[in-house]
């Protein structure tokens, strides 16, 4: 009987509770869902990553003899005048370059005895594949650091043999044994390979992560030094286990400058700081916490509700349970239907949503590796993962709830059956009741009406908060990728950038073409920066700031530096800055900041760059030009096309805007439920007001505006206070990701973003107050009558 | 004269039962008039107040009050009417509990067209020093009062009490009673109180006795005591 009167209570509030398992189920989803994605990576990330020897952190060094270097080989006469950088030397005599590595190595380790250095040469390669232009990062195996991982097939053991990245070759639509051409050799696939020291795919400065357009490549050593491309090249380290993070920090990375025999080093950064190869395991931690933070707010929302509505359903029935009281009914028999509504909340939503997280996580799996490069274990259900996401939400279920049961069944047979109809005011009530001092009845009425109930204030403006911000973000972060890429390419006219090939002759410099210059190994302060010379009067590659003003010409006086660096480094308009270039160090003004977020760079006048770094003996060296037409590819190291990396950037684009679509999707889901559930329980809460109201003559419109209206202004108050919360915790995050990796993310706050979100939230408080609004045109005008009928 | 009942019926219909709550009402109420409708449990007399008050429609006759015709009036027009004539006290106080004393009375006064000062009501009924608690700080009685504070509040010409005694003790009836009658003799407002209590009729100018949904009697009084003198029962 009870059972059955539990029934009818879910069938009169269906609604609501299949608007509260709504989020109970996006809650278990979000978490299940995102727990067996990132279990599915992150051990099989963990052995590799130990088995694989990943460096502990890496060391960048000049890619340039130091004065001290070139006297000690005493090189002057036999180097042909141009050939200055390491990798021109290993062209010209390989024993000579690699000495001087081993020299480097040992060096640094005499100063630090208790690392260990290894070399890691690499070389970048761009080709057309299919038509497509490709990039292939050639990287030469490690002995001890950064060994090659087969995930499927063997290593390449002859000179027409490579391993290719999986995804890359999914991508591609090709598999092992399939041919692959370089340039104009033809390569066997022989297996998919990965590399401890990118797990993510930055395989060059920019933050362009397209996997159907670049590889990681493994060939065998001599095809590796045969290989034309621009070589390069760090050293991988390790230190002993006991030595901490911080210890490394203090007293290697933050002494190098002090070091004068090791002047030919820019800097050393640990795997954890490292975006291609340690960001993951933040990305990974994060991402359990986030999806662990949001279920849990998301399911504490939905806890919360539960137990106001069977709070609601209780006080409701307070007769009837005194009755059952007075005839001599155990507390337990009365509690159990209402434990088993909570249990029809939740149980079987919270299972379906583990189960439909369980689907998900292959696909969830799946999309990481699409942009990280790692291995993968197959998806296997795992207890603490059901246990955190069905078992713990449900304890909390039945405990809230549970406490509000008791309690109501803890109250005297007879004060059930005659309770006190008093209500006590709220703090809340009283604040806000002496900020409307002298406003009229209706105003008051209608904003003291959603205070009243302090617990339901203030899940529907968290709620609402919560909502906004993760909306606010998504906006925010949909930009991203096109301030970070696409709008630096955008702003510029050059169609292809070739790099020139030292060891080629030098090509003529043709119309429509245009020199530039870049030192990658420059310094400010101890922080490494590209510098590049561009002509003051170039037509291909203009410089802009925020306003969309031409820049460019101030690079006859002073230096500009890009946005990316200004905010790294701090540079700001009209600082004088020392950069060391080479061996030299010239203090600049800064004359301005433009507004690019693609690189850390700073901008010189080209001649008086090259004047800097090639010691005053001539302002004509340039490094690459940009060009209108397609340069002739032979002629060059390198060609790229403008077009192929804005390409990849809008790929990257489209995946960041479905990303913002699911979050500003879920957050709106949210907040539905939120205004649904509260308004609706709002308007059966107070059936005998809103019916007084109306016998007093209150139109329904009046009605509705003093009932739900006073929503409408919470939300827009809660809405435009999470704007700054949002703001100041993007800023956190910026901040994080600037000091912990050096990458700076360009969040931008538009107003059309706020614009945006005010309209989705506005349409979610019309949408879900709609069915607050129906029942208050439904409700009786003798409902007031009702309370003792006759 | 004020409202006039032309053969008003009620049939409420549920499944294969009708019930006939009233069964051709007649009635003339006049402008100022105390009228009491005293009656058991299922006579009609709460239909034929919300029927009067235009909270229901009737089944069946004509129901006018000055040249409105009640019984044409679209559900729009019947919550204007209410509006602009009537005021209601029930056996609940349904106080806006959220809402101090004056603040309830403000409720009344906002949509009347020629408001009285809620101040001056609150004093009227004996609550100038509660004005700005909130119901659960006052007694029964208190919160009565102001719920007919709130209901004349906007100056109606009919106030209609259902009960308004129903939920209080003898003394604090009276006190309620007391105001009534006052505000019947102060403001002229036409007064209807439903009551089964036979001892409130003696203050009215006239008693309508119903039974079974018709009127059973109507007795002018001819001398109306006054409500401390009523004799509780």
């Amino acid at each position: 009987m009870l059972i059955k009167n539990m029934l009818k209570t879910i069938e009169k509030k269906r609604l609501q509770l299949i608007s509260i398992g709504t989020i109970v189920l996006l809650s278990s989803f979000l978490y299940s869902t995102m727990s067996y994605a990132i279990n599915g990576l992150e051990a099989p990330t963990e052995r590799y990553l130990e088995e694989y020897g990943q460096e502990d952190f890496s060391v960048d060094m000049l890619s340039v003899l130091t004065p001290k270097e070139a006297s000690d080989i005493n090189l002057t006469d036999e180097i042909p005048a141009g050939i200055y950088t390491l990798a021109s030397l290993k062209n010209y005599d390989a024993k000579l370059y690699y000495d001087l590595m081993d020299k480097r190595r040992s060096v640094f380790l005499n100063n630090y005895p208790q690392l260990d250095l290894e070399l890691r040469e690499f070389k970048e390669l761009y080709f057309r594949n299919d038509g497509v232009n490709t990039k292939a990062l050639v990287i030469k195996d490690g002995a001890k650091m950064n060994r090659s991982y087969m995930e499927k097939g063997d290593k390449p053991s002859a000179p027409d043999e490579i391993a290719v990245s999986r995804i890359y070759a999914e991508k591609n639509g090709m598999e092992i044994g399939d041919l692959i051409s370089i340039d104009q050799n033809t390569f066997k696939i022989t297996g998919y390979v990965l590399f401890p020291d990118y797990t993510f795919p930055m395989l060059g400065e920019s933050f362009i992560i397209d996997n159907s357009k670049q590889t990681l490549s493994l060939m065998t050593d001599d095809a590796f030094e045969s290989l034309q491309g621009t070589l390069d090249f760090r050293f991988a380290g390790s230190k002993p286990n006991e030595m901490s993070s911080m210890e490394f920090r203090e007293k290697v990375a933050d002494t190098l400058s002090d070091k004068e025999d090791l002047d030919f080093v820019l800097s050393a950064a640990l795997t954890e700081n490292q975006l291609r190869s340690g960001a993951i395991f933040d990305e990974l931690r994060g991402g359990k916490a986030f999806a662990l933070g949001l279920s849990i707010m998301i399911v504490s929302i939905a806890i919360i509700i539960a137990a106001i509505i069977i709070f609601k359903i209780l006080n409701a029935e307070r007769g009837q349970i005194g009755l059952l009281k007075a005839l001599g009914y155990k507390r337990k028999k009365i509690a159990f239907p209402y434990f088993v509504l909570v249990g029809i909340i939740a149980l079987p939503m919270l299972v379906a949503g583990y189960l439909a997280g369980v689907a998900a996580a292959e696909p969830m799996k799946n999309m990481y590796l699409e942009f990280y490069l790692l291995p993968a274990n197959p998806i296997a259900q795992e207890a603490s993962v059901f246990l955190t996401a069905v078992f713990v939400p449900m304890v909390f279920f039945i405990c809230l709830s549970g406490g509000v049961i008791l309690r109501m069944l803890s109250t005297k047979p007879l004060e059930l059956l005659y309770p006190h109809r008093e209500q006590k005011v709220n703090r809340l009530t009283r604040i806000t009741s002496s900020l409307l001092k002298g406003a009229k009845g209706k105003t008051k009425f209608k904003y003291l009406y959603a205070v009243r109930n302090t617990g339901k204030f203030a899940i529907f403006f968290f709620g609402i908060a919560l909502s906004t911000l993760l909306m606010l973000f998504s906006f925010m972060m949909d930009g991203m990728i096109d301030r970070m890429a696409i709008e630096s390419y955008e702003s510029v006219d050059y169609e292809y950038e070739a790099y020139i090939d030292p060891a080629k002759t030098i090509p003529e410099i043709k119309k429509g073409q245009e020199k530039f210059l870049t030192y990658p190994n420059a310094l400010v302060g101890n922080e490494s920066i590209a510098a590049t010379g561009i002509e003051v009067d170039n037509e291909l590659y203009k410089l802009y700031d925020e306003d969309g003003k031409d820049i460019t010409a101030l690079l006859e006086k002073g230096a500009i530096a890009t946005k990316s660096a200004s905010l790294k480094y701090k540079l700001d308009k009209g600082d004088k800055v020392d950069v060391k270039l080479g061996s030299k160090t010239v203090t600049v003004e800064l004359l301005a900041v433009a507004e690019d977020y693609s690189a850390d760079k700073i901008y010189f006048e080209r001649g008086y760059l090259s004047d800097i770094i090639s010691e005053g003996e001539t302002k004509d060296l340039f490094t690459g030009i940009y060009s209108s037409e397609r340069p002739q590819a032979d002629l060059y190291a390198a060609v790229l096309e403008k077009k192929a990396i804005m390409n990849q950037a809008e790929l990257m684009q489209d995946f960041m805007r479905y990303a913002v679509y699911i979050m500003v999707g879920v957050s709106a889901m949210v907040a539905f439920v939120i205004l649904f559930v509260l308004t609706t329980m709002t308007v059966e809460d107070n059936y005998y007001n809103i019916s007084l109201l109306k016998v007093m003559g209150y139109s329904k419109k009046e009605v509705s505006s003093m009932v739900l209206d006073s929503y409408l202004a919470y939300t827009i108050i809660s809405f435009i206070a999470s704007i700054p919360i949002t703001l100041v915790a993007l800023g956190w995050m910026v901040e994080f990701f600037a000091q912990g990796y050096g990458m700076v993310i360009p969040f931008e706050f538009r107003s059309v973003h706020a614009l945006y979100g005010f309209i989705i939230i506005m349409v979610i408080f019309y949408g879900g107050t709609y069915a607050g609004k129906r029942k208050i045109n439904k409700i009786a005008l003798q409902e007031v009558l009702k309370a003792y009928g006759e | 004269m004020s409202i006039i009942l032309k053969n008003v019926t009620k049939t409420y219909k549920s499944r294969e039962v009708e019930t006939h709550a009233l069964k051709g009402i007649s009635l003339e109420i006049k402008e100022g008039e105390f009228i009491v409708i005293l009656g058991p449990s299922g006579s009609g007399k709460s239909t034929l107040l919300n029927v009067i008050s235009g909270l229901d429609t009737p089944t069946s006759g004509v129901i006018k009050f000055k040249d409105l015709v009640l019984t044409d009036l679209s559900e729009d027009k019947l919550t204007e009417f209410r509006r602009n004539h009537l005021g209601f006290v029930f056996q609940q106080y349904n106080l806006l509990q959220n809402l101090t004393a004056l603040e309830n009375v403000l409720m009344g006064s906002d949509i009347g067209k020629d408001p009285l000062d809620p101040e001056e009501i609150l004093k009227k009924v004996g609550l100038e020093n509660q004005m700005h608690k909130y119901p659960y700080q006052l007694s029964g009685g208190e919160q009565q009062r102001v719920s007919v504070a709130r209901s004349v509040a906007k100056n109606p010409e009919i106030l209609f009490c259902d009960e308004p005694t129903g939920s209080l003790d003898e003394a604090t009836s009276k006190q309620v009673l007391e105001v009534i009658e006052r505000l019947n003799k102060e403001l002229n407002a036409t007064m209807v109180v439903i009551t089964h209590n036979p001892g409130i009729g003696a203050m009215a100018d006239r008693i309508i006795k119903m039974n079974s949904g018709n009127i059973e009697e109507i007795i002018i009084n001819k001398e109306k005591i006054s409500a401390s003198q009523i004799k509780w029962g």
